[in-house]
């Protein structure tokens, strides 16, 4: 956001436009905005905003069963405060979000960063396995990763080389989550590296260069230029893995059958919600779910966008 | 346009370094990507056993007997070449049509000055926020109501708008030097001209990245894929696949064989066009016309 | 500056108005050539009337099922030719969309597969399905009473299965060899327990399986002993002693006697599951008759090695046995209703005639509900797989000690609760069943 309006700043001052306010009408700034925003905006609305507002709606309605719906203004929100098994999905989901931020952020950037280096030979048949995990149907997935974490499973077997004892990872409660982020970590490394790189390309080499010749080493580079000049695309990974965590749901459903998970300890929210809408029926409840997890997804991510953009004005 | 070089980054001066760091560092890369390929090591070789194997070997890692029996039961009894047509088609389709709807919008976002820029942004984000499994009803009876039901157009149209593409283009352009749009504009060149001549070239690496991410996402997608496509012969891979995963007879021996047909043939597209790929993609600049 | 901004902006809502109105118009215009998916179901012109019927399920094999007995009801009506559209799609997708296309009022088909564990859902309401209580009564007389109980609202049924899913207790007879246990010296659960500590002092393998996150273990004994999640009068019994004194069994196996052990993978139909199964890792395991499938499909070692045999049982003359799993065809609102009839007729003709029960074990190897099948010769076979004994045979014999199954409103939330909480705490945490149940019932009963 920061970024956002220093662009915005710089290009009021010197852009020319002000100076010319007869333009033809399609050249006009507001005309041209619209012109590119169009099919955007036309697609988006029809689908998106009438979708997100019926379910709105539903929100304040109970439904009992097909073809019936009452008003019951904010009797849904109340609920959400007392649901014991929403809190333990929330809890869940927190969990795993917070996991798979503090993997999936500084694993594939390093990883980017060191596929970029003259250190590493074949790179882009590295990039490229590590791409694979995610081409894979998330039913197959599940079977793998069923038999590769099960108590005598190919995992236990690498620990075991380290002296840990043998987990029951999808059968104990407190190991759910971390099962799933050993999933998501297989599964999602690939593309961040691949949004990491993009990124990591947009770095002038004259910076390293210069750096270089100010006798910093490739460590110091990493820090002082790497980290800091990628900011715009690991602020967007960090929200994208942020919405993805809130938005949990096939991994449980894959690994557990019903999404539970050993004693709920998988439960997501969004398994939460998805079975009060399609197994209880319960529309207008499943949709209040939404509308509080869509608000805490948004909190968190504003949080995220904020501290970014304070980053920005202390350097 | 200039653009800075083509050059390996981090460490210019190293190149006459030793060859063990060079070593030492592959090898950990290796090590990794090895740990990855398990999973499909696994896949592969129980898309080769005999049907009623494959958990009763699932341990054992190196198999004694392999057989094709299991593909060519996949063709005799699914139309899985029907299935991955379709797919490619909707993947391709979706691919280009949220590249060209994205690129545009986002460069309306960062780059022209009007009123509620930001506030677009945001809301647009925020919609996405909503869990998907809320937006079913009512986007089903838009497409009944479009007649798009059964159609591969009823797939593809509702998610051309693709919140996080947006995003991520608007955060790319953001990022390209300011100094090259101001002096096309005092050369008189009007926005179309700029987005065109000079927009397009510079975020070709963003655009091989969407890409990349538009098409798996496509490639994957089960769930409204599912709800729109009726026939079977319209069914992509992700959904075709279910279909085999049946509650009281499950026939793994068809799905394991034909995850191993979806992932085989994007697999090979990659050795085959790695270079334009990591091109695309890898190398700041590329794009100089 | 302000100028243009200010300029800009009433562009902009201008636009933003125009828009919109095109959008409503656009729609609306588009709404209105609503044209009916699929036209009249060909003209019937002298003979057998072309009918067209989709129909979904989420078990594969359940589409060939159908299609053979299309195939046969073709030949031998004149007065209509079925044509079926059958589709499959996973469990959870393929209730999904049925739930949606039936909530949005189009786009369901005529006739589906619908789980047990979900067909609660549709009797809230108004159900949106069709009453099937003249059909089954046609042949009330000769079938499994307690099989129609599930699917059932208001003295109206709904659903026809396509199994019994007797509940029994698989062994393997060479682990029980080795440990010098007599199969058939096996009548309660006392003697159970006393083989299983034969079973574990002898071998190396447990004497019983337990799902931590599925709910057959759990279900079965306290379904047996007469308990489950509904009683006949549509009240929750989730915390009835009946369950309580299952569940203290099953709590005890584990806990006390050591004989029994979570399940690899936590479920019976998990693939570490299958591979322990497989390789001897456990000398029984109770389950409905549904999974000798399973054995066949999965685990090729156990081939002549397995016996089936009843439940042991709480009490003398108690039940022996249950049923488990179930999945309810049915006839959705949204078929047309010149296709009512001959769906009916249909349905009927697949999965009520004796031949069609008969094709339930021929073809996907299910116990029939239909007593008078288990005489038929294609049943009474001896199955070299399980034992060279007739299985459906033994079956039969356990019909008159059967415990019922009723499903209510929170069915599946009752399922739901068992299998991931109830069963998790009580093996896994060595919680108190009657504390466990007791949690369960109040979180279901507060949905409401």
């Amino acid at each position: 956001m920061a970024t956002d309006t220093t662009h915005a700043d710089a290009r009021s001052g010197t852009s020319p436009r002000g100076r010319k306010p007869k333009r033809p009408f399609l050249h006009r700034p507001a005309v041209v905005a619209m012109v590119f925003l169009l099919p955007f905006l036309v697609l988006y609305v029809v689908f998106r905003v009438y979708a997100v507002g019926y379910a709105v709606v539903l929100s304040f309605q109970e439904i009992q069963g097909i073809g019936s719906s009452e008003w019951t203004g904010l009797d849904n929100y109340q609920r959400v405060l007392t649901d014991r098994t929403g809190f333990t999905a929330l809890r869940n989901t927190m969990l795993y979000t917070i996991g798979t931020l503090l993997v999936l952020i500084p694993v594939p950037f390093v990883l980017a960063a060191i596929l970029r280096s003259r250190w590493v030979a074949r790179q882009s048949m590295f990039r490229s396995i590590l791409f694979l995990p995610v081409l894979t149907s998330l039913v197959v997935v599940g079977v793998v990763f069923s038999l590769l974490l099960s108590t005598n499973g190919l995992l236990n077997g690498f620990l075991g080389l380290f002296g840990v004892p043998a987990q029951a990872w999808l059968e104990t409660r407190h190991l759910a989550i971390p099962a799933m982020i050993i999933m998501a970590t297989w599964r999602w490394t690939g593309i961040n590296i691949i949004y990491f790189t993009t990124g990591l390309s947009n770095i002038p080499n004259e910076l390293y260069e210069s750096a270089a010749v100010d006798g910093a080493g490739p460590i110091r580079q990493f820090w002082h230029l790497s980290v800091p000049l990628s900011k715009p695309i690991i602020l967007f990974v960090t929200v994208l893995t942020i919405f993805g965590g809130f938005q949990l749901f096939v991994e449980p459903l894959v690994l557990w059958g019903s999404g539970g998970g050993p004693g709920q300890g998988g439960l997501s929210a969004v398994v939460h919600l998805y079975r009060t809408a399609f197994t209880s029926f319960d529309l207008g409840y499943a949709s209040a779910i939404g509308v509080v997890l869509a608000a805490i997804i948004m909190v968190f991510s504003l949080i995220m966008l904020k501290a970014f953009g304070f980053f920005a004005k202390d350097r | 346009m200039t653009v800075a070089q083509r050059k390996p980054l981090i460490s210019s001066g190293t190149s006459h370094r030793p060859t063990v760091k060079k070593i030492a560092m592959t090898s950990v890369v290796a090590v990794i990507a090895i740990a990855f390929l398990i999973p499909f090591y696994w896949l592969l070789v129980s898309s080769l056993r005999e049907p009623q194997r494959i958990f009763a070997d699932a341990g054992q890692f190196f198999p004694s007997s392999l057989t094709l029996q299991n593909f060519r039961t996949v063709f005799n009894e699914t139309p899985v070449v029907s299935w991955f047509a379709n797919s490619v088609i909707l993947t391709v389709g979706s691919t280009v049509g949220s590249l060209v709807v994205v690129t545009m919008a986002a460069y309306a976002l960062a780059q022209i000055r009007f009123p509620f820029r930001n506030t677009i942004f945001v809301s647009i984000l925020a919609s996405q926020m909503l869990p998907f499994h809320l937006l079913l009803i009512p986007l089903f009876l838009l497409m009944i109501q479009l007649n798009l039901i059964d159609t591969h157009l009823g797939v593809i149209v509702p998610m051309l708008a693709h919140p996080f593409g947006l995003f991520y283009m608007r955060q790319y352009m953001l990022g390209l030097p300011q100094a090259v749009f101001d002096a096309a504009r005092v050369d008189g060149a009007s926005d179309y001209r700029i987005f065109f001549r000079i927009v397009l070239p510079m975020v070709k690496p963003a655009l091989a990245t969407l890409a990349i991410i538009f098409a798996l996402e496509q490639w994957n997608d089960l769930l409204w894929p599912l709800i729109v496509m009726r026939s079977e012969g319209n069914y992509p891979l992700s959904v075709g696949m279910t279909t085999l995963v049946g509650l009281y007879r499950p026939r793994w021996d068809l799905v394991i064989a034909v995850a191993v047909i979806a992932v085989v043939p994007i697999m090979l597209m990659f050795v085959l066009l790695r270079k334009q790929f990591i091109n695309g993609l890898g190398q700041f600049g590329t794009g100089t016309k | 500056m302000l100028a243009i901004t200010g300029f800009g902006r009433r562009r902009l809502r201008w636009k933003a108005v125009l828009i919109a109105g095109l959008l409503v118009a656009a729609s609306c215009g588009s709404g209105d050539d609503d044209s009916a998916a699929d036209g009249d179901g060909g003209a019937a012109n002298g003979e057998a009337q072309d009918i067209e019927l989709e129909f979904w399920t989420f078990v594969d094999a359940h589409t060939d099922f159908m299609q053979a007995r299309a195939d046969e009801f073709n030949e031998q009506s004149d007065e209509y030719n079925i044509i079926l559209n059958a589709s499959s799609a996973d469990f959870e997708d393929m209730h999904d969309r049925l739930l949606v296309a039936l909530q949005s009022g189009s786009g369901a088909p005529d006739i589906v597969d619908i789980e047990i564990q979900r067909f609660a859902t549709f009797l809230r309401g108004d159900v949106p399905l069709h009453p099937l209580t003249d059909i089954i009564d046609n042949h009330r007389s000769e079938l499994v009473e307690e099989r129609t109980a599930p699917y059932r609202a208001d003295g109206v049924e709904y659903g026809i299965d396509y199994h019994l899913g007797a509940w029994v207790m698989y062994y393997n007879s060479e682990i029980l060899d080795a440990a010098g246990v007599d199969v058939d010296s096996i009548v309660t659960w006392d003697d159970y327990i006393a083989a299983g500590q034969q079973v574990v002092e002898n071998t190396d393998a447990w004497m019983a399986s337990i799902e931590t996150t599925d709910r057959f273990s759990v279900l079965g004994p306290m379904l047996q002993n007469g308990g489950g999640t509904y009683d006949e009068n549509n009240e929750l019994i989730l915390d009835s002693p009946e369950n309580i004194e299952a569940l203290q069994l099953i709590s005890d196996m584990v806990h006390e006697h050591e004989i029994a052990t979570a399940s690899a993978g936590g479920q019976h139909h998990s693939e570490p599951y299958y591979q322990a199964l497989n390789e001897g890792q456990y000398a029984s395991v109770w389950m409905p008759l549904w999974y000798v499938t399973r054995f066949k499909d999965f685990m090729p070692e156990t081939e002549g090695k397995i016996l089936i045999r009843p439940m042991p049982e709480f009490s003398p003359d108690g039940f022996i046995s249950t049923m488990g799993g179930g999945t309810g065809t049915a006839i959705t609102t949204q078929i047309e209703e010149d296709k009512l009839e001959a769906a009916k007729a249909f349905l009927e003709f697949a999965k009520l005639t004796y031949d069609a029960q008969v094709s339930l074990y021929t073809d996907l190897g299910f116990d029939p509900f239909r007593n008078d099948v288990y005489d038929d010769e294609a049943l009474t076979a001896p199955d070299p797989w399980f034992g060279n004994e007739p299985v459906m045979t033994n079956v039969q014999a356990m019909f008159d000690r059967l415990a019922p199954e009723f499903t209510g409103p929170r069915y599946p939330e009752a399922v739901l609760q068992l299998r991931d909480v109830v069963a998790y705490q009580v093996v896994e945490e060595g919680a108190d069943p009657a504390e466990a149940l007791r949690q369960a019932a109040e979180e279901i009963r507060s949905l409401d």
